[in-house]
């Protein structure tokens, strides 16, 4: 019989599906705007380039040297250089263009040969926030670097500079000179830097006593802002299923099946069981989407589609409740949108929770959005085990068993008059 | 218009119905209503707006509990508990309750399916159905599409998709065309000769008189009578109806009483008042006497007897009222 029921409100839903694929698809458009902003990606890491625009006046050696900084190791991850001839450095900058204009003076690498002061010219663009302020940065560690080396090495730089002012070849003897003396000023130096005395050692954490250490996966926002958001959205699906039992009161479908040879009962099962199936579909749908267009990695998906049937089980019995309590469909829609954006509110949804002042934060565990966020980014982006997760899925457990039983409970003896 | 067809009550009772009340508040809806349909019998509940028989028909069907009172359905107690009697009733609401969205077949294929009804036998119901209502042709379009009377046709079919030993209508003829009306009271009396027991609600005096086997007058929640169309107007005996609208006082429209023989006063209001009269009396005596009296008659109508007369009889106003 409750099969029956179900095959008639999917036929309806597959007849008119409009209004039922818009509020599936309103969470992966969110996943596609989120993923559009963010570059979401799981594999990838989020990264942030430093577009630097190069002004090399001198293009001697040296000033190649420190544009080669640039380009190579760690650097080349977070500067995209791009040379520019002189003046345009400036008409890229005022087009908003780049993070940073470098401009290297004519005259750099004989200023440092001679000892001499010389000034690096930095342009920040005011359009950009960060991005500017870590060229800024980065510039500003290399010149004090370069500034204390220049001093350390002033004597083997001035014989270098001597014999390149010489207009004859310099011989052996002297270059020899003047290498036994970096040799020499390295070894000085050596006992200085080396051994370090402070080293940092990265580890992973071990996910449980026992166990092997395992890698965390890896942090990806798309993925974290989509938990929450996928959620709240969820909620807004269920309200909409759940107005149907209204429009079979209104068309007076419902008051017939009560006239056919089933319990009131089996109706509101039914009715519940469909809301949750098909948002439990929705969800899923989501975050197979997800996993597939932005490739969010899904560490253990036999946990995670599971506690996604959980949550949607805990939100279809607590949508369940409000709507047995309401009288009509212009009641449940002027209502309904109120609670579900509180629990949004305080679920983390619209606001990360840590933004929220102190007083919300501690009423966030009322929000049934906190538990199911939390739990799935737990399992996204954690190795946390069955320990750490149980609480939340004991917490939803029984928000579903509760809150369903009593929507079916009030359902049923608001229908037998 | 065809006479009521038998006076011939079949033996076997598949609606019983005793003692029923219902009350809102201080308001009794349904007030000590029994009567039973047989097998093959169609029992009209004729009645103004408001008169009960809806809420009568919500009773049986368990929509609503009674106050007191009881239901039997071939014998069997009905009971909010036990929804398997309800397999044996079949419903056709006043409302049309369909699923717009769907195709007819869908929404026969559905209802089916809630009586238990699957595979072939639901098949073969169903385009026995569609064929009986004249929809065959329509079977897979969505009824939204469809015009207020094939609506009405195809809420009547799924009524009858189990084929229970008793359907009850609820003036299910409310807002149609002629034509379809037409139609659909001969799929009653077909269903009736296949031996369904029929409750039909109507507040159609002609509805009543030429489809029902017999007729219960109902009005404020109370059967007032009971029977065939003979022996309701042997109620109001071999008498006509006289409507005269006019302007006298009560006095003049009682002397009438003692100036024409067989004349009796119905109801007496400032604009009209109803006599009836004996079909073996003129009325031109009646006229002459009218006009001494100086009354000034706008209107005369006179009603031959029927179930409105009964009506009238019985409650002092027309069924239309």
């Amino acid at each position: 019989m409750i099969g029956t029921l179900l095959k008639k409100d999917l036929r309806r839903k597959i007849a008119q599906p409009g209004g039922f694929l818009l509020l599936v698809a309103l969470p992966l458009l969110f996943s596609l705007i989120l993923g559009t902003v963010f570059g979401g990606s799981g594999d990838k890491e989020v990264t942030i380039r430093v577009s630097l625009l190069l002004e090399d006046h001198d293009r001697s050696l040296a000033s190649r040297a420190l544009a080669s900084v640039f380009s190579g190791g760690e650097l080349a991850d977070l500067f995209s250089v791009q040379p520019v001839d002189s003046g345009l450095g400036q008409e890229l900058m005022d087009a908003g263009k780049a993070s940073a204009l470098l401009i290297i003076p004519a005259g750099f690498g004989d200023s440092l040969l001679s000892q001499k002061t010389t000034t690096l010219r930095l342009i920040k663009n005011p359009a950009e926030a960060f991005l500017p302020k870590i060229a800024q940065e980065t510039v500003t560690l290399l010149a004090d670097g370069g500034d204390r080396l220049l001093h350390l090495a002033a004597s083997p730089i001035q014989k270098i500079h001597r014999l390149s002012e010489s207009k004859e070849f310099p011989p052996d003897v002297a270059i020899g000179a003047v290498a036994v003396e970096f040799n020499r000023l390295i070894r000085a130096l050596e006992p200085v830097f080396f051994p370090p005395l402070l080293a940092l050692h990265k580890e992973s954490s071990i996910s449980e006593k026992g166990q092997e250490a395992t890698k965390e996966p890896e942090f990806n926002l798309f993925a974290y802002l989509l938990t929450g958001n996928s959620i709240l959205l969820l909620f807004f699906l269920i309200d909409a299923l759940s107005r149907d039992i209204f429009v079979e009161k209104e068309k007076r479908t419902l008051d017939r099946m009560a006239t056919a040879p089933l319990s009131i009962r089996t109706v509101i099962v039914a009715k519940l069981l469909f809301n949750w199936l098909a948002s439990s579909a929705a969800l899923l749908l989501v975050w197979l989407l997800a996993a597939l267009i932005f490739a969010v990695s899904i560490p253990r998906p036999w946990l995670f589609f599971p506690v996604c049937l959980l949550i949607a089980a805990a939100l279809t019995g607590i949508t369940g409740f409000f709507y047995a309590l309401f009288k009509s469909r212009s009641q449940a829609s002027a209502i309904m949108p109120a609670p579900i954006l509180i629990f949004g509110l305080l679920g983390g949804a619209m606001v990360p929770i840590g933004n929220l002042p102190e007083f919300l934060r501690a009423l966030s565990v009322v929000s049934p959005i906190f538990w199911s966020a939390d739990t799935l980014q737990s399992i996204l982006f954690t190795n946390d085990g069955w320990s750490a997760i149980a609480p939340n899925l004991v917490i939803l457990g029984l928000t579903a068993l509760l809150f369903l039983s009593t929507a079916g409970l009030l359902f049923e003896r608001r229908m037998q008059r | 218009m065809s006479p009521i067809r038998s006076n011939e009550k079949p033996a076997t009772a598949v609606l019983r119905v005793e003692q029923l009340s219902k009350s809102y508040g201080e308001r009794r809806a349904v007030d000590a209503v029994s009567f039973e349909v047989t097998t093959g019998e169609i029992f009209g509940f004729l009645g103004p707006n408001g008169a009960g028989k809806t809420t009568t028909i919500n009773l049986i069907c368990s929509l609503l509990k009674p106050d007191s009172g009881r239901i039997f359905i071939d014998g069997e107690e009905l009971a909010v508990d036990r929804p398997q009697t309800r397999r044996k009733i079949g419903v056709v609401p006043q409302e049309i309750a369909l699923y717009e969205e769907l195709g007819a077949i869908d929404n026969l294929r559905f209802w089916g399916g809630l009586y238990g009804l699957s595979g072939k036998p639901l098949a073969n119901r169903i385009d026995e159905l569609l064929n009986l209502t004249g929809l065959a042709d329509r079977g897979l379009e969505r009824v939204k599409t469809f015009s207020g009377g094939m609506k009405r046709r195809l809420n009547m079919a799924i009524g009858m998709i189990h084929r229970p030993p008793l359907l009850l209508l609820d003036e299910p003829t409310v807002g149609i065309d002629p034509q379809a009306r037409h139609r659909m009271l001969d799929v009653v009396r077909q269903v009736a000769q296949e031996g369904t027991a029929v409750l039909y609600t109507t507040h159609y005096l002609d509805e009543a008189e030429s489809l029902c086997d017999r007729v219960a007058i109902i009005d404020h929640g109370r059967i007032l009578a009971q029977g065939t169309r003979d022996e309701l107007t042997a109620l109001v005996g071999e008498n006509r109806l006289l409507f005269v609208r006019g302007r006298f006082d009560r006095q003049v429209a009682e002397a009438m009483l003692v100036k024409v023989q067989g004349l009796d006063l119905i109801n007496f209001d400032d604009n009209q008042v109803v006599y009836s009269l004996p079909t073996d009396s003129g009325t031109g005596l009646f006229l002459e006497q009218l006009t001494r009296a100086g009354v000034q008659v706008e209107n005369l109508a006179i009603k031959e007897p029927n179930l409105d007369s009964v009506f009238i009889k019985l409650t002092g106003r027309e069924l239309r009222d």
